[in-house]
């Protein structure tokens, strides 16, 4: 596929007639240096942009993206935003939500509005709801700037769920820590290697 | 990979009946989800609720009850309060759902960044709402009206869901050939949203066929709503004169207007992405 972008105002080709294979049963670690298009790339994965040319093609479920933009409806508590979130895809609101209240612990947290929520802590609680919901793999950018005890309960989950991951990291040792597999972005180009050692070697 | 998307199977609802019908359900259950979501967000702090949604209808028709009343307005029957609810309430459902597809997918307050929900969702939330609601309005409005002894009765049932249906269509459809247009030319959006305007003008509310002078009647009849709101005064008082319209030239309107958009909405919508 071929991607045009913008880097602090400029037009730019993100990627550049490239082909990648992505396993999404695993947990993927996807590095590269700012600018080098990650969060392009999970875009692009979710939906959210499309590529000038070529196409991502998957039949798995792709959930939003956490970090990035909110899902969470900045009129409504996090409770109500758990009800829609469950209403959307089927589930009962109410098992959903003491569901998330059983695992998290940002107690009367959920019951203010989004809007009014620090953003580091409104993040966490949306990547909270997000590994609850029935996708199939999960996308977080920039996992450095993640609540890390959000992250682990996160991984847990999707443990439990046999279901995958892709993350975005600027530092190498988080992407060596949490994934199975890696990636790195360089040369317009989204390079897939068999394991995190290996894309670590070429991450210059 | 089919653990991961059964894992939630135990909180899900209606297993059974998505089983079955699947992207049916699915579809229901996104739009169900999103009208919920925008009544919270809109009348969930309101005490009177909901009911905020009948006010300025309600206000606007009261107002103009007394001004065809007061100015003799030529009306068949001198029926003002049929006259004025027929016209207003099918010009209310058409442009709330104008609105609604016109404005829908705009601010989506993060809805489409859950997969499977989409702007066409959001409008599609938007059309549901606004048929739904007005139709209780098309109803509820007449009891005050009952109690004030007037000489009035609930609309036929099939007659009003058929119009309504046919108006927020016209909405959808028009909202989304004008969208198309904002999306093809930007700098003409503010203008596009006036071109209500025209069609308020023209939509009957303010004339009907039978009384308007011939001249003027033989141009106004081209616009679909006018036919919708001569019918919806029919379906409240059976001797309302129907003789010049039709019912399948606005269901024509609609289906054209629809597929139309929906067309340029799909040609358009890797331009909407960039």
């Amino acid at each position: 596929m071929t991607k045009f972008g913008a880097w602090h105002g400029a037009p730019t080709v993100v990627f550049n007639d490239m082909t990648v294979t992505l396993p999404t049963d695993q947990i993927c670690a996807i590095m590269g240096r700012p600018g080098s298009g990650r969060t392009t790339f999970m875009r692009l994965l979710n939906g959210a942009t499309r590529p000038e040319s070529g196409r991502v093609v998957s039949d798995m479920r792709f959930s939003a993206i956490s970090n990035l933009g909110a899902f969470f409806h900045a009129g409504l508590t996090g409770l109500e935003n758990i009800g829609f979130a469950a209403r959307v895809y089927g589930l009962n609101p109410t098992a959903l939500t003491e569901t998330v209240l059983e695992i998290s612990r940002f107690g009367a947290l959920w019951e203010i509005s989004a809007g009014a929520l620090p953003g580091p802590r409104r993040r966490a609680m949306e990547m909270l709801v997000s590994a609850l919901l029935p996708y199939d793999c999960y996308l977080v950018d920039n996992v450095e700037s993640s609540d890390p005890e959000t992250f682990q309960t996160v991984l847990e989950i999707l443990k439990m769920r046999q279901a995958g991951m892709i993350f975005t990291a600027k530092n190498p040792r988080i992407a060596q820590e949490f994934a199975t597999i890696g990636s790195v972005i360089a040369d317009r180009t989204v390079y897939a290697f068999e394991s995190v050692d290996e894309a670590l070697d070429n991450y210059g | 990979m089919a653990t991961a998307r059964n894992w939630t199977s135990d909180l899900r609802i209606w297993p059974a009946v998505s089983r079955q019908l699947g992207g049916a359900v699915d579809f229901m259950l996104i739009i169900r989800a999103l009208i919920l979501r925008n009544v919270i967000v809109r009348h969930g702090e309101n005490p009177l609720g909901i009911l905020v949604e009948f006010l300025r209808p309600s206000v606007l028709c009261l107002a103009h009850y007394f001004y065809f009343t007061y100015t003799r307005r030529a009306v068949p029957g001198h029926q003002y309060a049929i006259f004025t609810l027929g016209g207003f309430s099918i010009y209310f459902a058409f442009v709330a759902a104008f609105n609604a597809t016109f404005e829908g997918g705009r601010w989506p307050n993060g809805a489409t960044l859950l997969a499977g929900v989409t702007r066409m969702h959001l409008r599609m939330a938007g059309v549901a709402w606004s048929f739904v609601i007005h139709i209780i309005f098309a109803f509820a409005v007449i009891v005050p009206l009952l109690l004030l002894h007037q000489d009035v009765a609930f609309p036929n049932l099939p007659l009003t869901l058929a119009d309504f249906a046919m108006a927020v269509g016209l909405g959808f459809g028009y909202g989304l050939v004008m969208s198309s247009f904002g999306i093809m030319f930007p700098a003409l959006v503010p203008f596009l949203k006036v071109t209500q305007w025209a069609v308020f003008i023209t939509s009957g509310v303010y004339d009907s066929l039978v009384t308007m002078p011939r001249i003027l009647a033989q141009y106004i009849w081209f616009n679909p709503l006018i036919h919708l709101a001569e019918f919806q005064r029919y379906a409240y008082y059976p001797g309302y004169p129907t003789y010049l319209v039709s019912l399948t030239y606005p269901l024509l309107w609609a289906i054209g207007l629809i597929l139309t958009g929906l067309l340029m909405n799909r040609a358009l919508c890797n331009r909407k992405f960039r």
